[in-house]
């Protein structure tokens, strides 16, 4: 029955970014808030084509700056509206302030990012630096590393984020042009099935907060020290760890509705027996099963262990990894995190989990693809060579690439 | 359909084009005509930088019969398409040329001897650009040579056939896509094998 059904999806080409927003439209969004920025643009375009052409059906409002686009959304989620955006790289750091006002909020919005460098110098080419460095904003952080994944993710994100018990913000992210502008085909299911995976949005806005003019309260007053900020806190913590259940729940309801199994926080590919597992993030994890397939066929056992969410953070899952037997481990990060324990931000937050175990693990951090620098399968089987070398010679490489304890793979200039 | 087991399991093709002249366009419509061939996976990536009106913009599409994970560049192309003969004087170009195990198709009457590419390689050239002004295939008063370059890369390759091509341009175009498809054809035609 579950072949049939899929039978009826309607495949297109398309790109990452028209993955979101298509996203967007299935999922019935009623309020859409947008400011142009490189490389996310065409996903806002698209869907102001679809609100133009009366293919959806949704207020699209738009504003002066990326600050605004989510003080909009605030207030429109705060009415209890489906709310989205999407943005990328400066744009997302102008909008800092008003994420944590969101996720204080405890407001379910969507935003789909298309990572990019930092300037200066400009770079809007992949790098995740600019999700990577609010990362601590209290929104959930899921990474799409295929164009199908962009579509089916944002789908998921508002069965989670809406769910009372995680009223938690959502962000979608993938890399900027590598998946942004690429296209590939993307199965779009029957809009009618779609809406019986969606939630119902309430009546009458969320349970905990409801803007309503004929019944004026005020929201976000300010409160003294021994009132219940600190326990606010708290609960935004305490819910972001919470969600994981609800997110394995949804994946697994998303794989009954549509066929598609994304498994949990985490994908390992060939970890079962592998002696050295690389650690990554991303579209170019995805591509490193590619490295993992070609070391496999010369008999070397290597895994892949693809982190889908950073926030909340797989901690049960590494730990179990750690406790598997498994001797090197390589960390890669797609960004930067100057002067942090590695330089890179996620492979500092997997090493600070490895008290968790007894068993001693070699772990080298990596950083690669920064503002878009293309890394070949080629390259990353090259750093799987190192991980074998840690494990054959027990010692650590040094060559020019090796800085401050990190490899930062293609690195030009040296010290 | 489906394909032949006489196809490659994965082809890399580059699109060598100038701003305006719709290789970007070129390259997503062979997508999906490869897709409707029955490749189990595509994937068109188009180069993005400062596009601007005449100067020079490549486009990479992977055709494959097995899921496409990668997200790196296309550094070896199995097919080179040139909408330009002139732009074989740019050396970014030239160098992005393989020097073997590469089919090259170019846009011209008549191929310039000079032509600094390698004897290697297969060379094949058609003529894209009375093709389009022949049958009125023009944007601003500028041939298009962006459809009817997808039926010599059909004869050259055998990647994708005709009948594929068809369908995707109406899928495109609907009824519009007459005077493409004539295009294509005309082109299938009249590629020939110059090395």
């Amino acid at each position: 029955m579950m072949k049939t059904e899929q039978e009826k999806e309607n495949i297109l080409i398309m790109s990452g970014n028209y993955a979101a927003a298509w996203g967007a439209k299935c999922s019935n969004v009623n309020v859409i808030s947008a400011y142009p920025i490189t490389p996310q643009t065409t996903v806002v375009e698209k869907l102001s084509d679809f609100v133009d052409n009366k293919e959806l059906d949704a207020k699209y409002i738009r504003v002066e700056s990326e600050h605004s686009v989510m003080a909009a959304l605030v207030g429109s989620s705060m009415t209890g509206a489906r709310s989205f955006s999407a943005t990328s790289g400066q744009g997302l750091l102008y909008m800092a302030e008003m994420l944590h006002w969101v996720s204080s909020s405890r407001l379910p919005i969507v935003t789909t990012i298309a990572s990019r460098g930092i300037a200066p110098p400009w770079n809007i080419w992949a790098d995740y630096t600019d999700i990577l460095s609010i990362r601590d904003c209290g929104w959930i952080i899921q990474f799409a590393s295929t164009h199908q994944e962009i579509f089916d993710s944002i789908l998921m994100a508002y069965k989670i984020a809406e769910n009372p018990e995680v009223s938690l913000p959502y962000f979608v992210v993938y890399s900027g042009f590598s998946q942004s502008h690429t296209s590939k085909p993307v199965s779009i299911p029957e809009q009618q099935r779609i809406n019986k995976f969606l939630p119902i949005l309430p009546e009458d806005g969320w349970g905990h907060l409801n803007l309503n003019p004929d019944k004026p309260v005020t929201f976000g007053n300010l409160v003294m020290p021994e009132q219940e900020y600190l326990d606010f806190r708290f609960m935004i913590h305490d819910s972001m760890v919470k969600s994981k259940k609800n997110i394995h729940d949804t994946i697994n309801l998303f794989n009954q509705s549509f066929g598609r199994d994304y498994g949990g926080l985490v994908e390992k590919y060939m970890c079962d027996d592998a002696e050295v597992i690389l650690i990554s993030y991303g579209g170019l994890a995805e591509q490193s099963k590619d490295a993992v397939d070609k070391l496999r066929d010369q008999g070397n056992k290597v895994g892949l262990f693809k982190l889908r969410y950073i926030r909340p953070f797989p901690n049960e899952e590494l730990i179990e990894l750690f406790n598997s037997g498994i001797k090197v481990i390589g960390v890669v990060d797609q960004g930067t995190a100057f002067g942090n324990p590695t330089g890179g931000p996620i492979s500092t937050e997997v090493m600070s989990l490895l008290n968790h175990t007894k068993n001693r693990i070699d772990v080298l951090p990596c950083i690669w693809g920064i503002g878009g620098r293309n890394v070949s399968v080629d390259d990353q089987i090259g750093l799987f060579e190192k991980l074998l070398y840690i494990k054959n010679n027990n010692e650590y490489p040094t060559d020019e690439t090796c800085q401050h304890g990190t490899v930062w793979m293609g690195l030009k200039t040296g010290i | 359909m489906t394909t032949g087991s006489t196809k490659p399991a994965k082809s890399e093709i580059t699109f060598f084009s100038r701003g305006g002249q719709g290789g970007i366009t070129s390259c997503q419509i062979l997508a999906e005509a490869a897709y409707i061939e029955g490749y189990k996976d595509v994937m068109s990536i188009p180069q993005i930088g400062a596009e601007r009106r005449g100067a020079p913009i490549r486009a990479f599409l992977i055709i494959s019969q097995n899921i496409i994970r990668t997200v790196s560049a296309v550094t070896k192309p199995d097919v080179v398409l040139v909408f330009d003969e002139a732009m074989l004087k740019l050396p970014p170009i030239i160098n992005a040329i393989p020097r073997k195990n590469c089919k090259v198709l170019v846009n011209t009457k008549k191929l310039n001897k000079e032509t600094p590419l390698s004897d290697e390689i297969e060379i094949y050239t058609f003529p894209g650009t009375s093709i389009a002004m022949n049958l009125g295939l023009t944007l601003e008063g500028l041939p298009l040579v962006n459809v009817p370059i997808l039926g010599a890369f059909s004869k050259l390759t055998g990647l994708v056939s005709m009948e594929s091509i068809e369908k995707s341009l109406q899928n495109k175009w609907s009824e519009k896509a007459e005077k493409n498809i004539k295009s294509i054809h005309m082109a299938f035609d009249k590629t020939i094998k110059v090395n």
